[in-house]
């Protein structure tokens, strides 16, 4: 059902009819929000980003060509967008980031908590990791890409690749350790 | 063993991109100690519940879209500039002072924008074709090149410049593409995109397998199955596939010498 009323959507796109575009930016502006917020945490920036992809779409509605769903089209130009801000700021990915994770909150009733717990300070933890590590490690666990593939993206060497991820890492044990070890022993 | 050595192996194991030499070094740490493997575990439990993270901020979207309206009319005014610039210049005749600073802002301001403007435009679409024992040779306004292959179709638009640099390919051809600091060159066959920019390679869709090949002389070319999130990257002398049908894309494998090197000779 959502692809054929996506199909309608591209195709009022191609017409150019006047809520077309109305009609996919307040349906995917969330999701596309999201998908850039995961590797860039930064809400205006964020919204910045999002805008120019469905500016993007409405400059190029007459002649945009979408072979597979809408949402998987704008999920790509979302990463791609981000991706290439990052570039275009031309971070040092390779030089040591002293910024570490601040303000870690340890629950006081550790011995009860649940998996929904567990899970918020993961997400707590990510919102709170260092820029270029977070980048890193969201390009790896939410665009599945390979070290190589992130090495490539972001023009840095594997080994920074590496050692971000395995910051990130650490940084998430560090913060969930104490949780960890009671539900696994 | 250190923990900084050993995250990168757990981590690459979870990912799928441990070598032979990686995985016996992980089997033989992990066999070594219990608390190893319990730094497995966690390390495994962290990755797992990473999948799941979901952001906290929830855009306005009435807001973003109140914001996105003007944009895109604001757009449309500034097409339309220089028509009603024209049309009003005659309710004044005399030329004060300042105009002689702000016509030729004018002047320049409204060419850039029917430049901009004619550099958006959809140009005249070109479609090249050839038959068996044919190869033809294109060469394109940004400056790239085109080989095609026997039993092949190309199709493009004329102006092929700034975000034009697209174009549609059926069968096999060998690309040089001009490197741009703005725009990529994106060639698309069913729901995949082959992205370069001042790379050279081949890509063949007429394998009997279904599948699409992309060759890499020289350069890094992304080979992206629209709608996966994925990508491969790849670099010299690297072969790479995609396979619409189980809609994967396949372990790259790496050639002594590319085979875009026996297509033609730079």
């Amino acid at each position: 059902m959502d692809i054929n009323s996506d199909r309608d959507l591209v195709a009022s796109l191609h017409a150019n009819e006047d809520e077309a575009i109305e009609n996919i930016f307040k349906k995917y502006y969330s999701f596309v929000c999201s998908a850039v917020y995961k590797i860039i945490p930064d809400p205006v920036l964020t919204e910045d980003l999002a805008q120019d992809v469905f500016y993007e779409v409405w400059r190029k509605r007459e002649r945009i060509e979408i072979s597979t769903s809408l949402k998987a089209y704008l999920k790509r130009a979302a990463i791609n967008k981000a991706l290439n801000y990052i570039r275009s700021k031309k971070m040092n990915f390779e030089g040591d980031d002293t910024e570490f994770v601040k303000n870690i909150a340890v629950r006081s009733d550790e011995n009860n908590l649940e998996a929904k717990e567990l899970q918020e300070i993961i997400n707590d933890t990510i919102d709170l990791l260092p820029e270029k590590c977070r980048i890193v490690f969201m390009m790896s666990r939410h665009e599945e890409m390979s070290y190589k593939e992130i090495a490539a993206e972001l023009e840095i060497s594997i080994k920074t690749v590496e050692n971000q991820i395995s910051k990130a890492l650490k940084i998430l044990r560090t913060a969930v350790n104490p949780y960890l070890a009671k539900q696994l022993t | 063993m250190q923990e900084n050595f050993i995250t990168p192996l757990l981590h690459r194991q979870l990912t799928n991109e441990l070598d032979e030499t990686d995985k016996r070094i992980l089997l033989d740490w992990l066999a070594n100690s219990e608390k190893n493997e319990q730094l497995k575990e966690e390390i495994t439990e962290l990755w797992e519940l990473s999948k799941n993270y979901q952001p906290k901020f929830q855009p306005n979207v009435d807001e973003a879209f109140a914001k996105f309206k003007e944009r895109i009319e604001k757009g449309e005014q500034e097409s339309d500039a220089q028509i009603s610039g024209e049309q009003n210049s005659d309710k004044n005749t005399s030329f004060s002072s300042w105009r002689f600073f702000v016509i030729p802002l004018f002047l320049i301001f409204g060419s850039f924008i029917v430049w901009s403007v004619a550099r958006s435009l959809p140009g005249k679409e070109v479609v090249v074709t050839t038959l068996e024992g044919d190869i033809k040779h294109i060469k394109l306004k940004d400056g790239s090149e085109i080989w095609l292959n026997e039993k092949s179709k190309i199709t493009y638009n004329k102006k092929i410049l700034g975000s034009n640099r697209d174009i549609s390919l059926e069968g096999e051809a060998f690309f040089n593409i001009t490197e741009d600091n703005r725009d990529d060159f994106i060639i698309r066959y069913l729901d995949t995109e082959v992205i370069a920019n001042g790379d050279v390679f081949s890509i063949n869709t007429n394998i009997d397998s279904g599948k699409v090949a992309v060759d890499v002389k020289e350069g890094i070319v992304k080979l992206a199955p629209l709608g996966s999130g994925r990508q491969l990257v790849l670099t010299n002398n690297e072969l790479g596939y995609y396979d619409p049908v189980e809609m994967k894309l396949l372990p790259k494998v790496l050639l002594e010498k590319s085979n875009a090197d026996y297509f033609v000779k730079l």
